[in-house]
Order: structure tokens, then C-alpha cells, then sequence
């Protein structure tokens, strides 16, 4: 009885050891975030065109990397894209092909779009004193016509963010909490180029060249 | 002597472990419940409702896991009503019920069901109600402090005392699909006082006051679909 006891103390030392550890290692790492999005078919009709996508290096190899506070976060955005233009533009036009370039010579498209991202800020509790992780990516879409003349371009500011109670009261996991922050502002995004389309919100110079169809 | 030799830090864990499992208890949570009615109410068998969360861009969110928690109490036991989750409901439906585009009003809910695509689907699902949860859990007035450090033997050991006052806020808005209308909203607001005595081992007395609006905002929806007579 007494061997059981001792048995049972030792695990309990270890135990309340191997906590500390943990938090003292929860409280210093930084984070490494491999969002897996998951967007679904838009709900709406799409318009009868045939549109091309370049996907351009920059955009589908993109990290993010930022250290402060002796604390790195990293964030792999570039796996994700295809899955936020194939979504929103797969939804909103009849057929989406994607471009081993911007300017394709024999692509038999009505428009070419090209995505970038141009900035991503990440914010924590301890930075800003409120209850939300924050994520947010900026996006630089341009649309060309088939000679490759910009049509337009729009600037998107997807933004997504989670509340930190939901990520553990003692020991916050930041890594999750930034994943799905920062696939909620993957999906955000998708929304806005989606809402980018809708006829109140979009340019006349965009209406027109919905409007018109392909010489062939 | 032996026994005295016995008498270390170590050996007080067992006890201790069971003593704090035994205290850690519930402080005192007082709820106040609340309810406008603004139309009759009640729900088909093959009916079902939406338990969504309202999202802002800029305020504050309701938790998910308050979310969670209130789509399974309303779901669950002998007066539980099927219910369509909020991750389900905003991905079946994408992108309308998203963030930045949901709609705030009954109004416009009314302009995007004119949408074929989205009337048909609410249909097809029996979708009747939406309810839009609203609210959050905050601590206020913390008093106390709790210090954890090393002991000799390097053993961590805590001192102090830690008190707080919880108040959990939250509402449902219940909007009828079927009539375009809202039919009313409900309230349950939580509160209770929290503390933490550290003699070496924290012993949390944690007033639970997210649970307890949760179950309490959970029955007044059943009761509120159910008991309205349609």
C-alpha cells in the first residue's frame, strides 16, 4: 500500500513537472500555421463566360514570416490559394482554366485574372490587449482582357479573427488559434471577390465587359 | 521518527490531488432570464431550425464553444428540436450567411430569399427558424494575486488568492423563415464570483457562468418555439 502511494507521489512530481515545462514552452513559442481551408460552392449563378487564372510563383509558394518579441510566426498561405480563386471565380463564371502564364498567346478565355497578395498583418492578444486573434491578407486582383490590357483591378482586404477563449484558458494554443483565423480570412476572401461581383458593388468597366461576349 | 522524515512535499501530492479534486466546485451563479415576444410560434415535425452566430467585423463575437454548447442543448433531450449547426448552415448556404455579408435584419433576409437558389434550399431542408446568437462571457473587478515559483527539491508551489466576477451576456434573436418576420428575442445574463486559494496547490472554486447561460438560453428557446401556439 505504502509502494502504491510512493508510486502514485513520483507520477504526481513528474506530472506537475512535465505541466510546467509545457507552459513555460507554450508561453515562449511563437507559431507555425498550415491553414487547410475549406470552401465551399457558392450558392449563385454564374456568368457565361470562360476566364483564365495565372497563378503567379510569388502567390503559390507564399510565407509569411515575421518575428517579434524573440517570438516567430510563420505562416504558409501559398497551398491555399487555389482553393480561394477556384471557389469564388469557379463559382461565379460557367468555366475556369488555369494559365501557365499571364499572357497566354492561344487561351480561348473572356478575361484573365491574376491574384497576388501584397500584405498580411497578424495580431495577437498580447499585442493588442483585446480578446481576438487577427489575421489579415491583402489581396491585389487584376483582371486583363485576352490581349492582355488591364480591365480592372481590385484591392481586398480579407480579414478574419477568433476569440482566444476558445483556444484554452491556461495555456492558449496560438497555432490554432492563428490557423483558423487565418483560414477565415482565406474564406473572407472568397466572400469578397464573390460580393466584388454583385451588381451594386461592381465597377461599370467591369458591368460592360460582363456584358460583352467573346470575338471568336 | 521515520514518520516525520516521511512528511515531505512529495508525499503531501497524493492527499492534495485528491483534496483539490474534491473542492473544486462551482461558486455561486445567479441567472436572469428575459423574454419579448413579438409573434406566435411553433414548429412541424419535419421542421428544423438554425442556431447561427451573429459575427462582426469590428465588435465583439460570441464564443464558439458557447455556440456549440447551446446547439446541443437545444438539441437534446425529451423537448429537443433538430437543429442545423452554424458551420453547416453557413457552408451549405455560402457565401449569404457569411461575416461580412449576412444578413442584420429581417429585411434582409427577405431581399436574399428572392433568391431561387437560396428559398429552395431553405425549403428542401424544412429550415423554419433562424436563431442568431448574440453576447459574450467577461471578467470583471479580478482582485489578488497568485504566485507559482520553485520550492526546494524543484517542486512548483503556489501562493496566494485570486478572486474575480464573471458575467456571461447573451441573446437570441429568432426569426421565422417562413413568414419573413421576427418573432422575438431572449436574454439570459449570468453572474458569479470566482476565487483561487494557493497553499502550494491552487484550489479554483470557478463559477461557471458561460455553462449556466447556456443551459438556461437553451430551455428558453425550446420552450419559446414549442410553447407559442402557431
Amino acid at each position: 500500500m505504502k509502494n502504491k502511494a510512493k508510486i502514485f507521489n513520483d507520477w504526481c512530481v513528474r506530472a506537475t513537472c512535465i505541466t510546467t515545462v509545457f507552459i513555460l514552452w507554450g508561453c515562449s513559442s511563437g507559431a507555425h500555421v498550415v491553414p487547410s481551408v475549406s470552401i465551399p460552392d457558392p450558392l449563385i449563378d454564374p456568368f457565361p463566360k470562360t476566364v483564365g487564372i495565372y497563378y503567379p510563383p510569388e502567390l503559390k509558394e507564399k510565407v509569411h514570416e515575421e518575428e517579434r518579441a524573440r517570438q516567430k510566426y510563420v505562416v504558409e498561405l501559398g497551398s491555399n490559394q487555389k482553393q480561394v480563386f477556384d471557389s469564388s471565380l469557379g463559382g461565379l463564371f460557367e468555366e475556369l482554366v488555369s494559365l501557365e502564364s499571364a499572357t497566354p498567346e492561344d487561351a480561348e478565355v473572356d478575361g484573365i485574372f491574376v491574384p497576388e497578395i501584397v500584405g498580411v498583418i497578424l495580431a495577437t492578444p498580447a499585442d493588442t490587449g483585446q480578446d481576438y486573434y487577427e489575421v489579415q491578407i491583402r489581396y491585389r486582383i487584376e483582371l486583363f482582357d485576352p490581349n492582355g490590357d488591364e480591365i480592372y483591378y481590385w484591392v481586398i482586404n480579407a480579414y478574419g479573427k477568433v476569440h482566444r477563449r476558445d483556444y484554452g484558458s491556461v495555456m492558449e494554443r496560438t497555432s490554432d488559434a492563428l490557423q483558423q483565423a487565418t483560414e477565415n480570412a482565406l474564406r473572407d476572401a472568397s466572400t469578397q471577390i464573390i460580393e466584388r461581383f454583385n451588381p451594386q458593388s461592381r465597377p461599370d468597366v467591369v458591368s460592360n465587359w460582363l456584358s460583352t461576349s467573346r470575338n471568336k | 521518527m521515520k514518520r516525520c522524515k516521511d512528511w515531505t512535499i512529495s508525499s503531501l501530492m497524493f492527499p492534495t490531488v485528491i483534496l483539490t479534486g474534491l473542492l473544486t466546485m462551482q461558486g455561486c451563479v445567479q441567472i436572469t432570464q428575459e423574454e419579448f415576444r413579438e409573434a406566435n410560434t411553433g414548429i412541424g415535425e419535419d421542421q428544423i431550425i438554425a442556431i447561427l452566430q451573429r459575427t462582426s467585423l469590428t465588435g465583439d463575437n460570441t464564443e464558439q464553444a458557447f455556440i456549440d454548447c447551446i446547439t446541443e442543448k437545444t438539441a437534446r433531450g425529451r423537448d429537443g428540436i433538430d437543429v442545423m449547426s452554424n458551420e453547416e448552415f453557413i457552408d451549405t448556404f455560402y457565401p449569404w450567411f457569411e461575416p461580412r455579408i449576412a444578413p442584420t435584419s429581417v429585411k434582409d433576409l427577405e431581399d436574399i430569399s428572392h433568391n431561387d437558389k437560396i428559398k429552395n434550399r431553405m425549403e428542401s431542408l424544412g429550415i423554419r427558424y433562424l436563431v442568431w446568437i448574440d453576447g459574450s462571457s467577461t471578467r470583471i473587478n479580478q482582485n489578488g494575486s497568485l504566485q507559482c515559483a520553485f520550492a526546494t527539491g524543484g517542486l512548483p508551489a503556489c501562493f496566494g488568492f485570486l478572486s474575480w466576477r464573471a458575467e456571461s451576456l447573451y441573446e437570441a434573436v429568432i426569426w421565422d423563415v417562413e413568414r419573413n418576420i421576427s418573432v422575438g428575442k431572449l436574454s439570459a445574463e449570468s453572474k458569479g464570483m470566482s476565487f483561487v486559494p494557493a497553499v502550494v496547490i491552487p484550489i479554483p472554486f470557478v463559477a461557471r457562468t458561460q455553462s449556466s447561460a447556456c443551459s438556461a438560453l437553451a430551455d428558453q428557446i425550446k420552450e419559446f418555439i414549442e410553447g407559442g401556439l402557431d
